[in-house]
């Protein structure tokens, strides 16, 4: 699935792609501080479609949000690209510049120790931040 | 279009203000600056019991309004937390800045 978000078009564009893989979805949202908010919808619905709890969702959407929050910084006006992977019981996101242009983000002292705290793993790289997050309270509670 | 971005409405008491909504890079300037002017009272009040969201954004809005109050000698202090709020507060370090009360 394919959803596309274009701040001046003045619609919300929504396109199924049904030869992708159903467990990727990808999200394009213009690099504004508005659009966070739909970005965290949009992580908390994969969270439940991965069986996270409420509190690792919550964990995730905050995750999310930092990193949105610093691609912001280094790259207001430009476009991301969130590319969810929902794996059992886990999901990933890779956040990076739509055009594939290096990404610019220096996380703060806050951010790191949010990020290492909320997520299982992440990584900053030169094309993308990836974020990954496994449901462990889920697991635990299924044995 | 419509706005897209995180709701927050911040209602003004006579000790401090009551929030709610979401506080991310698109509400926090806001936050920030019906903070800027801290209330003639002792104990600043800000009730967040409302509050759904808060990323670091949010975070330092708040420790900079802590970091007024004190230089105001006042002190602020955060009532009715919701857990995913305190658990924010407590991941990054802060509980020694910011004053939580439920």
């Amino acid at each position: 699935m394919i959803i596309n978000v274009d701040q001046h078009g003045g619609n919300v564009a929504v396109v199924s792609d049904s030869e992708s893989n159903d467990d990727r979805v990808d999200v394009v949202v213009p690099l504004s501080a508005r659009f966070a908010s739909m970005l965290r919808v949009v992580t908390a619905s994969l969270g439940v479609d991965a069986g996270f709890s409420i509190d690792e969702i919550d964990d995730f959407k905050l995750a999310v949000s930092e990193v949105f929050s610093l691609l912001i910084a280094g790259h207001r006006g430009d476009r991301a690209l969130a590319s969810f992977t929902i794996g059992t019981a886990s999901v990933s996101v890779d956040l990076s510049l739509e055009s594939g242009d290096r990404v610019n983000v220096q996380p703060d002292q806050l951010a790191i120790t949010i990020l290492t705290a909320v997520v299982d793993s992440y990584a900053v790289g030169e094309s993308a931040i990836q974020l990954v997050k496994h449901a462990v309270e889920t697991s635990a509670i299924n044995g | 279009m419509s706005d897209q971005g995180a709701s927050l409405a911040i209602d003004v008491n006579a000790d401090g203000w009551t929030i709610e909504g979401e506080i991310d890079a698109y509400s926090a300037p806001g936050l920030a600056l019906a903070l800027s002017q801290l209330p003639q009272v002792d104990v600043v009040v800000v009730n967040v019991a409302g509050v759904t969201f808060m990323d670091s954004s949010g975070l330092r809005v708040l420790v900079d309004a802590a970091v007024q109050a004190t230089e105001s000698n006042k002190r602020l202090v955060i009532t009715n937390p919701q857990p995913a709020f305190r658990r924010v507060v407590e991941i990054s370090g802060l509980t020694d800045h910011l004053m939580l009360l439920d």
